[in-house]
């Protein structure tokens, strides 16, 4: 059936709350169910009923469940779409994760192919995917952080009175199967990153190859473009994910390991009496009697009169001189030091001359930490420059850090 | 510093040896202690007695693992966190944020937790109420007025004995 986008949303547009109504329909509706909501939100001037009916299932807003007879659910795109708008995305699992990559390193392939080739056509199609599914990963990762932050505000607002070990599974879940596979995404030490960076550097090969075709160039400066938005903003998805979720983590990880400690300590009374858990033996608290060798008033001259006593000399240790220590600038300092110089024309320039006396590692490991969580608009020039950091020479694109 | 210098040293024997537990409740106390740490412990040491510092900023000296009091103390805090737990409550906070009505308590009302009070020693209100004074005397709790109490940073040492009793159980899982 062919789509009429144009229909699609002024039926949408004018018949909004039943759209609603069925997005927040757990599971299907029966044609009964459907006519109600139908009647519910009918106005006076509309057409009928069943021409309502007809209407949804038409331009595939509903569809049948499959399996069931009369029995209808929105059909997956228009589910997606009211996700979106209502922000209740749902969360994408690390398969998925796993297999736009699968599918980034197939199209890298193919685009490593076309360069070398000089197919033009081959790496206009493989430029396409790449963008395709590296905008699929950005959506999903700001999906996900979206939805870890729902659920984190659902469980802080919990009036179904969950124990503390239920709260904390339905947070440890999101932590294991969603949190840590955004982290994968960002990491500098997993083979991600090293597929993003190769991805990045056949785009930079093809943009070599085809110098003299400008709308080639402009293509595959785009995608690599994409892949730096995408490696930005997973980063920026996942410290926002982490900072609303590692506190509710923590203090529902504490509880419930407190109320588990508390209840197995209880059924082991039950099973083999209080004795089981030597509790004296584990809590054990000064109880201090006089009764035996010692009275009380002895032991108060003793600690009152007791005076004169010195210690023997201490023992020092001395550090030899010849013994450096490494300098490690902390990035926030930086940072803030950065902030205040902007717009900074060239980063690492700017670096370079920051950390004057520091090894060119130092300066290329805060050269990283700020491209790719940067504190302002970055602005990559075309051009490429010759740097001498501290008698290390390189060469790179200059990058500008603009206020935000 | 030399010993004879230490500030507020007889209080602080005093009051540790009786099993008191200071923490920065006790500001002038606890900031004695603090300061001159080193010097106290060396001190206390060599008239026998070891003093701890615990991570969560609180002193106290170790016991000799004998007596009821810890015994009864703890049962009662475990039943205290798994029914503030039965209720949906954040046991963390209820323990340390909230004042707790001692005539709300479960203890003695339910059977099961009757039962477990009862293995410890205690079988009735009066007995209820001296431990609580007593966890009050040894800086676990602060009362108010015999009605309601809220824990206090030592309280912690129960909350430890917790995570130690769950690590043995996965341990024992884990073999």
């Amino acid at each position: 059936m062919a789509r009429d986008p144009v229909a699609f949303f002024r039926f949408a547009g004018k018949h909004f709350a039943l759209l609603a109504d069925l997005f927040y329909s757990d599971k299907g509706l029966s044609d009964a169910e459907i006519y109600s909501l139908v009647m519910k939100h009918k106005g006076d001037d509309d057409p009928s009923a069943d021409y309502l009916f007809n209407r949804l299932r038409k331009l595939l807003i509903i569809d049948e469940v499959p399996g069931e007879t009369a029995r209808w659910e929105l059909t997956h795109p228009v589910k997606a779409l009211l996700r979106f708008l209502y922000r209740e995305q749902r969360l994408t699992s690390v398969e998925v994760l796993q297999g736009y990559l699968k599918a980034l390193e197939a199209s890298r392939a193919e685009l490593l192919t076309g360069i070398q080739i000089g197919d033009r056509n081959e790496v206009l199609r493989a430029v396409t995917d790449v963008s395709e599914t590296i905008e699929r990963l950005r959506q999903d990762s700001s999906d996900n952080y979206s939805a870890i932050l729902r659920t984190c505000m659902d469980v802080k607002a919990d009036d179904t009175r969950k124990k503390p070990q239920e709260r904390f599974e339905i947070v440890n879940r999101l932590w294991k199967k969603y949190l840590m596979p955004m982290q994968d995404l960002i990491s500098v030490d997993k083979s991600i990153d090293g597929q993003l960076d190769g991805l990045e550097s056949v785009l930079s090969s093809g943009i070599i190859k085809f110098g003299k075709h400008p709308e080639m160039i402009g293509v595959l400066k785009g995608a690599r473009a994409r892949i730096l938005r995408m490696r930005r903003e997973t980063t920026r998805d996942f410290h926002n994910a982490i900072e609303d979720i590692l506190p509710l983590y923590q203090a529902l990880k504490t509880d419930s390991e407190f109320t588990r400690g508390a209840s197995t300590a209880l059924k082991r009374i039950d099973k083999a009496g209080v004795a089981s858990l030597n509790l004296p033996g584990r809590l054990s608290v000064s109880n201090w009697r006089t009764d035996g060798l010692l009275s009380q008033s002895d032991l108060r001259a003793l600690v009152y009169e007791l005076s004169g006593y010195q210690p023997g000399l201490a023992i020092t240790v001395t550090t030899p001189e010849s013994i450096e220590n490494a300098v490690y600038r902390a990035p926030d300092e930086v940072r803030a030091d950065l902030l205040k110089a902007l717009p900074v024309h060239d980063l690492l320039e700017w670096l370079g001359e920051y950390c004057n006396d520091d090894s060119a590692a130092e300066v290329l490991r805060l050269y990283g930490c700020f491209f790719l969580d940067p504190p302002g608009i970055l602005d990559q020039k075309s051009e490429l420059k010759e740097y001498n950091i501290n008698g290390t020479e390189m060469q790179s694109y200059p990058v500008g850090v603009g206020t935000q | 510093m030399r010993w004879k210098d230490l500030p507020q040293k007889r209080e602080l024997f005093e009051r540790l040896r009786s099993g008191r537990h200071i923490s920065m409740d006790e500001s002038e106390m606890y900031r004695a202690l603090s300061e001159h740490e080193d010097s106290f412990r060396d001190f206390f040491k060599s008239l026998g007695f070891s003093l701890i510092r615990h991570s969560r900023n609180f002193f106290y000296f170790e016991g000799t693992g004998s007596g009821t009091f810890s015994t009864r103390a703890a049962v009662f805090f475990f039943i205290l966190v798994e029914w503030l737990s039965d209720q949906g409550n954040s046991v963390t906070e209820s323990l340390f944020g909230q004042l707790t009505q001692v005539d709300k308590l479960p203890h003695l009302t339910r059977d099961r937790f009757r039962k477990y009070m009862l293995e410890a020693g205690i079988d009735s209100e009066d007995g209820l109420l001296t431990l609580l004074k007593r966890m009050d005397r040894l800086g676990f709790i602060h009362m108010e007025e015999e009605r309601a109490f809220v824990f206090k940073t030592p309280a912690y040492r129960f909350l430890d004995l917790c995570n130690e009793i769950k690590a043995e159980e996965t341990g024992e899982k884990n073999d």
